[in-house]
């Protein structure tokens, strides 16, 4: 009688255990879980009562009847967490789907600023030269006369003066046509040994057309020392090439003439368009001149107080806007000063 | 110099193809713009440095080309090679007789002798004037000159084939019989070739019959004397002249002619004999001509050829490569030097080459025949130093990277500007003597100006949302014949939406005074400047023209604009664009503007007195300070802040910069921040006022603040807002 009793109790908590697990899987929502828990577990709930009942037990079945209903609890306790996760786990799921956006939309948000591709190019042009311990310096617009041409062995009336026909402003000062002039002022400030490079708006009396502007930029260096060689400006502008248009690049220097370098040269790289198979750009010839350069005259030393037998130096100068034309694919040097923002912000 | 392949090979046998003869030609500092076909022949277009006037006629590109390929360069008939100073006494030795039939016809006289170092004439006879042979006018216009008659091509073609400019006069209109060679007289004019009256000047040379001038001497011949159909002697010269004033006055008159080209370069002193007897000779062959007596030549100081010394090792130490000195005796001596060998050089260079004066230029002419493609590229030797930037470059760089991360598009505009009336109209500009265009001749003093015509050109182009910005200099002009001050500025100006993208409200998305600020506030924020002052332009007392590198006050919206007082000066004016202004650009938007004093704003940062400049320095050594010096870090706090907020209901009349001033100086150190977040007016406000509410973050370095220390913080900014502002305070 007693055994049966005992089987009894066990059998009808096996049950329950089975109708509470039943009740947690089918609750729906997270309102529903908590009433079974409630249920089964709270104060007055069906585990509870079942513990109240112990106390009628035989003795000895008690511990026995005691353990069950503690794993009783135990598994509806999981029971419910189980569920509570599940359903907890399916609302996450449900608001991540209903806040779902096109994330195909383009994106919004403030215009970005750009620099002028031009100061872009001189500041790039600068650090390569820092590199090789150039200082970077700049100078006025506006000169004496004297500092942009006569220092620069160009006398008045000298023919080479023609290729820089230039705006005066009277008084004797002159828009600067190139920025070789402030070297000139470096010269007159430092002793050897020195390497200096400058750039800036310079000036030329050329109508306007897509390759020439009567304001321009122009980057101009030089070095002073004892020993430096016409294979050093070589040297040196090779690799200026080289960082600026790529490390294929190809260089040839040409003799020229400018009154303030003696040998005088101009560089040429290799075509960048059509790498020298010869295209429009490079009029069929596969070259592209890039700068003038030489060694510095020995009078321009002279003028600047440096002993030209002692010390040589040699001096380069270029257009800005050539490269970062043979850069960008730009076809008309206007578009740098127009101040169209389709072009500033594409290049 | 157009050079005719058929023509060359009159002088030196070429059996390279042409386009590989342009490219030595380039090699030795002679390329080719074009290369084109002409019939038969083939004409090189060769660009001809200003240095190398020997270069400008045949005989001058075949030496050129013999010393390329190693060839010897044949001279044609009756051209006396090069005739040295030596010569010429021989020649005077010659007969009396034949002389005086000359000077029977014609005196020449030579007032000044160094505007004219020598004068030849050749009196030519039973002249035939008529059209020159085929092959002659096939050969000039190959060279692109036009053929005319007989005589005056003769004199053309020995110019183009040795370098020496002739003229020929119908030596019957000289009624004087006499030629007189001097400066022009004050006023003095003569009217040349083309046609043209000139009124000449004291310094021009001119040929004269002893009263009146019938030529402009080494630029073009007089129309008086002009050869022409019925010419029956003609009077032929070659002179040579000085350089810079033929120059000079060629571009005095605007009168550009080949002959002027070659003088001004420097001709050959000796060259204008020989010049003589091969026109001469054609004259003879093509029976245009018959020579009477012998050349009349007045040359009082013959100019010696100059001897060089030069080093080989210095030519090889200032090249970076060694040349064998047997091989640059070869060198020098195709060019027509006379070399004397020895542990240095002895060279007596040809007077053709004018350009070669010192040991340097010799070295030229060592490298450019050797190739300087043959020479290394080394990288230097010795002393370096180091990579810097100066100061005030490196500050510009952080301008550029403070104001693109504003959203910014930085714009280079032409400093040449109008010094006539503009839109936007600002003081005297600095005026160019000689300007190509109306449009472009002044230099501008505000970037202003120029910032507004991109938002016009943009908006014309249907591009509204323009955010620019400009660095660069401004021209203030000081007087007549004064320098102008040159002074790094700085313009902004915005229109239109600054953000971008779908649903955004226009309200939230155009450009407005606030956001000019935000960027402005950036700017010195970057610079490490506060603002001692913002001081709205309604209240500014009239501008003071020209004594301010602002722009006027009338370029702003009275009630929208402002100066910022920076290191004790107004430093930036910004605000919105005067709606006149705008309406008058065709702007489809409010624009807004700003011009900052950056040369001050530099001062000011660093710590140099007022009125320093720090442009155009070259940086004393060691290298200065940067002028944005580093920041320092003041570390973490340690103890929690308080915030608190307040809301002052105050008159419109008063400033929100003066509350928040008064904000700040009573709050005492413990203040850490004072941020406006809400700016109201309107019910329950009265009219005429508005609430500014400000959320005040206090901390104290030391300890955690209590509630009561805020809140007596709070009650003193509270009373002082009522009693120094009229405030009413919100809870």
């Amino acid at each position: 009688m007693k055994e049966q009793l005992s089987a009894q109790d066990l059998q009808r908590i096996a049950e329950i255990g089975r109708e509470a697990e039943r009740a947690c899987d089918e609750a729906s929502s997270e309102a529903a879980l908590e009433e079974v828990r409630i249920r089964y577990l709270g104060r007055q709930g069906v585990i509870a009562q079942a513990f109240r009942t112990l106390a009628s037990a035989p003795p000895e079945d008690r511990p026995r009847l005691g353990q069950s209903i503690n794993a009783l609890k135990a598994a509806v306790e999981e029971a419910v967490q189980r569920r509570a996760e599940s359903l907890a786990a399916a609302t996450r799921q449900t608001r991540l789907a209903d806040e779902r956006i096109d994330v195909t939309l383009p994106g919004r948000g403030p215009l970005s600023g750009r620099w002028h591709v031009l100061s872009r190019t001189m500041e790039e042009i600068a650090e390569i030269f820092i590199g090789l311990g150039f200082e970077v310096v700049e100078g006025p617009e506006v000169e004496a006369d004297h500092d942009n041409f006569e220092r620069l062995n160009m006398p008045p009336y000298h023919p080479a003066r023609d290729a820089q026909d230039s705006f005066y402003l009277g008084g004797g000062w002159v828009l600067r046509t190139h920025t070789t002039a402030v070297d000139v002022h470096v010269m007159d400030q430092r002793r050897p040994p020195m390497r200096a490079i400058s750039y800036g708006h310079c000036y030329r009396r050329d109508p306007v057309d897509a390759s020439h502007s009567p304001m321009f930029q122009q980057l101009d260096g030089f070095m002073v020392g004892e020993g430096v060689r016409f294979s050093d400006l070589k040297g040196v502008l090779l690799h200026f090439a080289r960082a600026f248009f790529g490390p294929d690049t190809r260089t040839r220097f040409a003799p020229s003439y400018f009154p303030f370098t003696e040998p005088s040269a101009e560089m040429a790289i290799g075509c960048v368009i059509c790498g020298g198979r010869g295209c429009a750009v490079c009029k069929r010839s596969g070259w592209l001149e890039i700068l003038g350069c030489g060694m510095f005259h020995p009078r321009v030393l002279e003028m600047s107080g440096i002993d030209p037998e002692r010390y040589t130096a040699f001096a380069w100068g270029m257009g800005v806007e050539r490269p970062a034309m043979l850069r960008h694919r730009i076809d008309d040097i206007r578009l740098f000063y127009e101040g169209d923002l389709r072009f500033l912000r594409q290049v | 110099m157009r050079v005719s392949l058929e023509w060359l090979r009159e002088y030196v046998d070429i059996d390279i193809a042409p386009d590989v003869l342009a490219e030595r030609l380039a090699g030795v500092g002679l390329p080719a713009e074009e290369v084109v076909r002409v019939g038969e022949d083939i004409v090189l277009d060769l660009e001809v440095t200003s240095n190398r006037p020997d270069c400008l006629c045949m005989l001058g590109i075949a030496r050129e080309v013999g010393l390329l390929l190693d060839r010897p360069v044949r001279f044609p008939d009756g051209y006396a090679e090069h005739p040295r100073a030596g010569r010429r006494a021989g020649r005077a030795r010659r007969t009396a007789s034949a002389r005086r039939e000359a000077e029977d016809r014609v005196r020449v006289e030579v007032e000044d002798p160094a505007g004219c170092p020598r004068f030849t004439a050749v009196v030519i006879d039973d002249v035939r004037i008529g059209p020159s042979p085929a092959w002659m006018q096939r050969r000039l216009e190959a060279a692109g000159v036009r053929a005319i008659n007989t005589v005056v091509d003769v004199t053309n073609y020995v110019m183009l084939e040795t370098g020496q400019p002739m003229h020929a006069f119908d030596c019957d209109r000289i009624g004087t019989r006499r030629l007189l060679v001097r400066r022009a007289h004050p006023g003095e004019t003569l009217e040349t070739l083309d046609g043209l009256a000139r009124v000449l000047e004291p310094e021009m040379l001119v040929i004269t019959d002893g009263t009146k001038p019938v030529s402009l001497a080494g630029i073009m011949g007089g129309r008086d004397t002009e050869v022409g159909e019925r010419t029956a002697t003609v009077l032929l010269e070659a002179a040579y002249w000085h350089a810079p004033t033929i120059g000079r006055t060629a571009r005095r008159l605007g009168l550009r002619t080949e002959a002027a080209a070659r003088f001004e370069r420097g001709a050959d002193p000796n060259a204008p004999p020989a010049a003589q007897s091969r026109a001469a000779r054609l004259l003879a062959e093509i029976s245009a001509g018959r020579t009477v007596g012998e050349m009349i030549d007045v040359y009082p100081a013959p100019v010696r050829a100059a001897t060089i010394r030069l080093r080989p090792a210095r030519a090889s130490a200032v090249l970076g490569t060694e040349i064998a000195p047997a091989e640059m005796v070869r060198i020098l001596r195709a060019l027509g030097c006379r070399v004397t060998s020895g542990r240095t050089l002895s060279v007596q260079v040809p007077t053709f080459r004018a350009d070669l004066v010192a040991e340097v230029d010799l070295i030229e002419e060592l490298a450019r025949v050797y190739g300087y493609d043959r020479v290394p590229a080394t990288l230097p030797r010795g002393d370096t130093t180091p990579g810097t930037m100066a100061p005030v470059l490196a500050a510009d760089r952080t301008v550029r990277d403070t104001l693109v991360r504003c959203g910014l598009v930085e714009t280079l505009t032409l400093t040449l500007v109008r010094s006539g009336p503009q839109l936007v109209d600002g003081d005297p500009r600095a005026a160019i003597a000689n300007p190509l265009t109306h449009d472009h001749d002044a230099l501008r003093r505000s970037l202003v100006p120029g910032a507004l015509e991109v938002l016009a050109t943009n908006a014309a182009r249907r591009l509204e949302d323009a955010h620019v910005f400009e660095l660069g200099r401004i021209f203030l002009p000081r007087g007549e014949g004064g320098r102008p001050v040159e002074r790094r500025s700085l313009a902004i100006a915005l229109m239109g939406r600054w953000r971008g993208g779908w649903n955004v409200p226009e309200d939230q998305a155009l450009a407005d005074l606030h956001h000019l600020r935000w960027m402005l506030d950036a700017l010195l924020g970057e610079l490490a400047l506060p603002v001692d002052d913002v001081r709205p332009l309604s209240d500014a007392p009239a501008d003071l023209a020209g004594a301010s590198p602002l722009g006027p006050a009338r370029w702003w919206h009275p009630g929208r604009s402002a100066d910022l007082h920076v290191g004790g000066r107004a430093a930036v004016r910004y605000g919105e664009l005067h709606p006149d202004l705008a309406a008058a650009s065709k702007l489809p938007h409010r624009a807004y503007v700003a011009e900052i004093d950056l040369e001050a704003l530099y001062v000011v940062a660093a710590g140099r007195p007022a009125g320093a400049r720090v442009s155009d320095e070259i940086p004393p050594l060691p290298a200065p300070p940067p002028i944005i010096a580093a920041r320092v870090f003041t570390g973490l706090p340690r103890y929690p802040e308080v915030e608190r907020d307040l809301a002052a209901v105050v008159p419109d009349t008063v400033a929100a910069g003066r509350v928040e001033a008064i904000i700040r100086e009573t709050a005492g150190p413990w203040l850490e921040a004072a941020e406006l977040f809400d700016v109201y007016a309107g019910p329950p406000i009265p009219t005429g006022h508005r609430s500014l509410a400000y959320r005040l973050r206090l901390r104290a370095p030391d300890r955690t603040l209590a509630a009561d220390d805020a809140e007596e913080i709070l009650t003193r900014v509270r009373i002082a807002l009522r009693t120094r502002a009229g405030a009413e305070l919100r809870e």
